[in-house]
C-alpha cells in the first residue's frame, strides 16, 4: 500500500476538522479525495505532508511510519498544496532549481523537461510574478513531479483554471499515471473532474470518510446510472417511456435522450424503443456521480 | 722692578677679569655667544625619536624627521600624529628672542666644576598665557642646558638637554622634559553602555588632578650643512 | 549537515534576491562617502577640544582628523541606528514565508523543520555579517581614501593614540565583534518573525525593544540595575573594547559569551515555536 491512514484526526480548538480517517491507496491508482468545501480535504493533505500535526492517529507511506521517516518518505512524494505560491522575485527555473536542491539535486535538463511537460518551457527564465494563475498552477505541478516521485499529492489542482487549462491538467494527471506509473492522490470538490480522472475515490464530509473504493464499483453498486440514447425522434421516445416504472428520470438534450435507470433495465428499454419504430444510432451508458455524491453527503449530514 | 711689574700685572688681570665678569652678566651678550655657535649652521636635518609618558595620555613612540634651513624654515615630517614640546627641538636663543621680550640676568653658579648663567626671558607686557622662561647657559661651551617654562594657569615645564659634539657643533643628543601640570587630561573612558557616545562633557568645568609627566626626545642621524633644497619645505605632509 | 549547508545557500539566495536587503547597503554606500567628504572639506574639531590642555606646552604635528577617526566615531551608529537594517531583513526571513505561502513549498520537500529554521538562521547571520563588514569596509576604506590615513585618537582612560597599522587591526577585530553583537538583534527579530506572517510586527517590535532597552540600560536609576544584566544591549559596548590598550580579552570574551547566550536563547525559542507550528497558510 502506498498510503494508509489509521484513525487520522485533527482538532482545532473545540472543533474536529477530521475524525478517524482511514484511507487506503494502492500503487498505480488515481485516487480522488472528494468532499464539499470545509469537509477536511486540505486539512487531511496537510497532515499527510507534515504541515499540520495530527491530534491523533497515524499514517504511513510506502509501508513506513511517515512521522519517524519523514525525510525518507518525502523524497518519494511530490505535492501541490492549494494555490501554488512560489518566490515571485525569482524565475521559474530558479524556483525549481532551489526546490530540487532540497530533494537531492536536479539537473537543468530535468528542469527543462518538466517545464516542457507542463508547457512552460518558453517562459523558463521569466520571474514568477509575471505568470498568470494558470501558469503558476502548471508550475506547481512541475515542482510536484520535479524529482520523479512515486506518489503525487495534488490539492485542488485545477482551481482557478479555465476549461482549456482544466482539460490540460486532467490529461496530464492521467498521463502521469498511465504512462509514467505514478500514483496520484488528488483532492477536489469538482465531481466532473474526479469522475473523468480518477480510478478510485474517497468521499469526506464534515471530517469523516463516508465511502471509499473504485469509482466504477461504487457507482455500480448504486442505482445512479444514466444511459444516453441518440435517436431520430427523442420526443416520441420520451413519450413512449413515460410509464416505464424502472426509469427514475428522463431528460432531453438536443438529440440525446438521457435515461436514469438501473443497468439491468437498459436492454428492455432499448427493445421497447426499437419495437416502436424508433431508429437508434447510439446507446451510451454513463454513471451519475453527482447524484451519488449528493445522496451520500446528504445522508451523512442527516446522520 | 720685577716685583712692581708682577703687582701691576696682577692688578691689570684682576681689573680685566672684573670687567669680564661684568660683561658676562649681560644676558644679551651671553645669548649672542650661544647663538654664535649656531650661526654657522645653514641647514640641518635630524631624526627625532619621541617617547611620551604623561598620565591619561598614551601615544606610540614616534620618529620624526626634522629639517631646518636658515633663517627660519622648519619642516617636521612624521607619519600620523605627534606632539612636540614647544621649544623642545632645538632651543637656540633665536627661539626665545624677539622684540616683545626682555632679558634679565638672574644669577650665576657652579655645578660639577662648570659655570652656569641663568637668564630670564619675560614678555614686555604682562600676558597671562605667556610663560616666564628661565635659561641655564653652560658658560664653558655656550649651550643652553636647561629651559624652564612657568605658565601661570598651566604649570611648569623643565627641559634638560644633553649635547653631543658633531663636526664641531654642540648639538642635542637627548632632551628630557619634565611636566608639572596643574590639570591633567581627564580619564575619559571609552564609549560604554553608561555613556554610549563617550565624550568629555562630563569633565567640563571640573578640576582634574595635577600631573607630572615626561617626554624624552632622542636625536640621531644629524646632517649639517648638506645644502637642503627649498622644495623639502614645500612638500605635503604625509 | 550537507543539506543544511545547501539550504543555507538557498536561503542566502532568497535574502539577496529581495530589494529590501539592499536598503542597508545602499544607505551605507551613500552616507559614508558623503560624511567623509564633508569632514575632508570642513574638518572634525573634536580632537582639538580633547587636547586643549596640552596645547600650551606642545605643538601638534600632523592631524588626528583623519579617516580613521571618522570611522571610529561612525561606529556609534551601531548602538541604535544601524540595527534598523538588521531587523528589516531578519524580521522578514520567517514571516515572509508565511505571508507568501511558500512554507508549503519548502516543507513538503525532504527537509526537516529544524534544518529549515537552522538554515534560515545561518543565512540571517550571513546577511548580518555581510552588512556589518560592508559598513566597516566602506567607513575605513573610504575614510582612508577621502580623508586620509594617520594615527587614531580614541578615549580610553584618557587619551590613547594608536598608530595606523595597530588601529586597522583593531578595527577588523571590532567589526567582527560588532557583527556578533548585531546578531543578537537579528536573533530577536528572527524570533518575532517566527511567530507571525507579517514582517512589520517583528521589525517594529524588535526596534522598540532595542530603544527601550537602551533607555533602561542608560538611565541612572539604582532600581534598574537589577534588570541591566538581562538586557542584551548592556553588552553592546563590546565592539569598542578592541580600542583599549591593552585589549581586555577577558572582558571581550565574557561579553561575547553573554551575547551568545541571548542569541542561542532567541534561536531556541524560534526553533521550538517553528517545530510545533501548524502551517495553515
Amino acid at each position: 500500500m502506498i498510503l494508509r491512514t489509521v484513525n487520522l484526526s485533527k482538532r482545532f480548538g473545540q472543533r474536529w476538522a477530521v475524525t478517524d480517517l482511514n484511507l487506503a491507496v494502492e500503487p498505480g491508482q488515481i485516487f480522488g479525495f472528494l468532499g464539499p468545501n470545509g469537509a477536511g480535504k486540505s486539512t487531511t493533505i496537510r497532515m499527510l505532508l507534515a504541515l499540520i500535526k495530527p491530534s491523533r492517529g497515524s499514517y504511513e507511506f510506502f509501508g513506513q511510519d511517515a512521522h519517524r521517516n519523514s525525510a525518507r518518505v518525502l523524497r518519494k512524494i511530490g505535492a501541490l498544496v492549494e494555490k501554488p505560491d512560489f518566490y515571485l522575485y525569482l524565475s521559474a527555473a530558479r524556483n525549481l532549481q532551489m526546490l530540487g536542491e532540497l530533494s537531492g539535486g536536479v539537473s537543468r535538463q530535468r528542469i527543462a523537461e518538466v517545464l516542457e511537460i507542463v508547457k512552460l518551457r518558453d517562459r523558463i527564465g521569466d520571474k514568477v510574478k509575471n505568470y498568470s494563475h494558470g501558469m503558476r498552477q502548471r508550475l506547481g505541478i512541475a515542482q510536484a513531479i520535479l524529482n520523479d516521485p512515486e506518489l503525487i499529492i495534488l490539492d485542488e489542482p485545477t482551481t482557478g483554471l479555465d476549461p482549456v487549462g482544466i482539460k490540460e491538467i486532467r490529461e496530464l494527471i492521467v498521463s502521469l499515471a498511465r504512462d509514467f506509473g505514478k500514483t496520484i492522490f488528488l483532492s477536489s470538490h469538482l465531481l466532473h473532474e474526479v469522475e473523468q480522472t480518477c480510478t478510485h475515490m474517497g468521499i469526506i464530509d464534515n471530517g469523516r470518510l463516508v465511502v471509499q473504493g473504485a469509482v466504477h464499483d461504487l457507482l455500480k453498486a448504486t442505482d445512479f446510472f444514466v444511459t444516453e440514447i441518440i435517436l431520430d425522434d427523442p420526443e416520441r421516445a420520451r413519450a413512449i417511456l413515460t410509464d416505464e416504472t424502472r426509469i427514475d428520470k428522463i431528460t432531453l438534450a438536443e438529440n440525446v435522450l438521457k435515461v436514469h435507470a438501473p443497468d439491468e433495465a437498459r436492454p428492455e428499454i432499448i427493445a421497447r424503443l426499437v419495437q416502436n419504430g424508433l431508429k437508434i444510432s447510439a446507446v451510451i451508458p454513463r454513471t451519475s456521480l453527482e447524484d451519488y455524491y449528493l445522496a451520500l453527503v446528504q445522508h451523512s449530514d442527516g446522520q | 722692578m720685577k716685583r712692581s711689574l708682577r703687582i701691576t700685572t696682577i692688578i691689570i688681570l684682576t681689573l680685566l677679569s672684573v670687567h669680564n665678569l661684568k660683561s658676562q652678566t649681560d644676558p644679551r651678550a651671553i645669548l649672542d655667544k650661544v647663538q654664535a655657535q649656531y650661526d654657522a649652521i645653514e641647514d640641518y636635518q635630524v631624526s627625532v625619536h619621541l617617547n611620551v609618558d604623561i598620565k591619561n595620555f598614551r601615544m606610540p613612540n614616534k620618529t620624526m624627521r626634522v629639517y631646518f634651513k636658515k633663517p627660519d624654515k622648519v619642516k617636521i615630517k612624521t607619519s600620523g600624529f605627534a606632539i612636540v614640546p614647544r621649544f623642545g627641538l632645538m632651543p637656540t636663543p633665536a627661539t626665545f628672542l624677539n622684540d616683545s621680550v626682555q632679558l634679565e640676568y638672574v644669577r650665576s653658579f657652579r655645578e660639577n666644576a662648570i659655570a652656569y648663567h641663568v637668564i630670564s626671558v619675560q614678555p614686555k607686557k604682562e600676558i597671562k598665557t605667556s610663560p616666564a622662561i628661565y635659561l641655564r647657559v653652560n658658560a664653558q661651551r655656550w649651550t643652553i642646558d636647561r629651559v624652564q617654562l612657568e605658565y601661570q594657569q598651566i604649570g611648569t615645564t623643565e627641559m634638560d638637554i644633553v649635547y653631543q659634539n658633531m663636526a664641531g657643533f654642540w648639538l642635542p643628543e637627548t632632551t628630557k622634559i619634565l611636566f608639572d601640570l596643574k590639570h591633567s587630561i581627564p580619564p575619559v573612558e571609552r564609549p560604554n553602555i553608561d555613556r554610549p557616545f563617550g565624550g568629555m562633557e562630563q569633565y567640563a568645568g571640573n578640576d582634574t588632578q595635577p600631573v607630572r609627566g615626561y617626554v624624552t626626545i632622542t636625536f640621531t642621524n644629524f646632517f649639517i650643512n648638506k645644502g637642503l633644497k627649498d622644495a623639502v619645505f614645500e612638500e605635503e605632509d604625509y | 549537515m550537507l543539506l543544511i549547508i545547501k539550504a543555507t545557500k538557498l536561503e542566502l539566495i532568497k535574502i539577496f534576491s529581495k530589494w529590501r536587503t539592499y536598503i542597508g547597503f545602499a544607505t551605507v554606500a551613500v552616507l559614508i562617502p558623503l560624511i567623509m567628504w564633508l569632514v575632508r572639506k570642513y574638518g572634525f574639531g573634536l580632537e582639538n577640544q580633547a587636547l586643549r590642555s596640552l596645547g600650551d606646552s606642545f605643538e601638534f604635528v600632523g592631524s588626528l582628523a583623519n579617516g580613521l577617526l571618522v570611522s571610529y566615531y561612525l561606529m556609534n551608529v551601531l548602538w541604535v541606528h544601524f540595527p534598523f537594517f538588521i531587523v528589516l531583513v531578519a524580521g522578514d526571513v520567517m514571516a515572509s514565508e508565511g505571508a507568501s505561502g511558500t512554507y508549503r513549498l519548502w516543507l513538503t520537500r525532504p527537509i526537516g523543520r529544524f534544518q529549515v529554521i537552522t538554515s534560515k538562521f545561518l543565512a540571517t547571520f550571513g546577511y548580518t555579517l555581510a552588512i556589518v563588514l560592508f559598513m566597516g569596509l566602506c567607513s575605513i576604506g573610504l575614510g582612508l581614501l577621502i580623508v586620509g590615513g594617520g594615527d587614531l585618537f580614541v578615549f580610553d582612560k584618557g587619551i590613547l593614540i594608536l598608530s595606523q597599522g595597530d588601529a586597522l587591526q583593531r578595527f577588523l577585530l571590532a567589526y567582527l565583534i560588532a557583527a556578533w553583537a548585531q546578531m543578537a538583534v537579528a536573533a530577536l527579530a528572527f524570533m518575532f518573525s517566527t511567530w507571525t506572517n507579517n514582517s512589520v510586527g517583528p521589525i517594529i517590535g524588535t526596534y522598540a525593544v532595542i530603544v527601550v532597552s537602551m533607555i533602561l540600560a542608560v538611565i541612572k536609576i539604582p532600581a534598574l540595575e537589577i534588570i541591566r544584566p538581562y538586557l542584551f544591549v548592556s553588552y553592546f559596548d563590546v565592539f569598542f573594547m578592541p580600542f583599549s590598550d591593552p585589549i581586555p580579552w577577558g572582558e571581550i570574551g565574557v561579553s561575547l559569551l553573554k551575547l551568545t547566550v541571548f542569541i542561542l536563547t532567541f534561536f531556541g525559542i524560534s526553533a521550538v515555536s517553528f517545530l510545533k507550528k501548524d502551517i495553515c497558510t
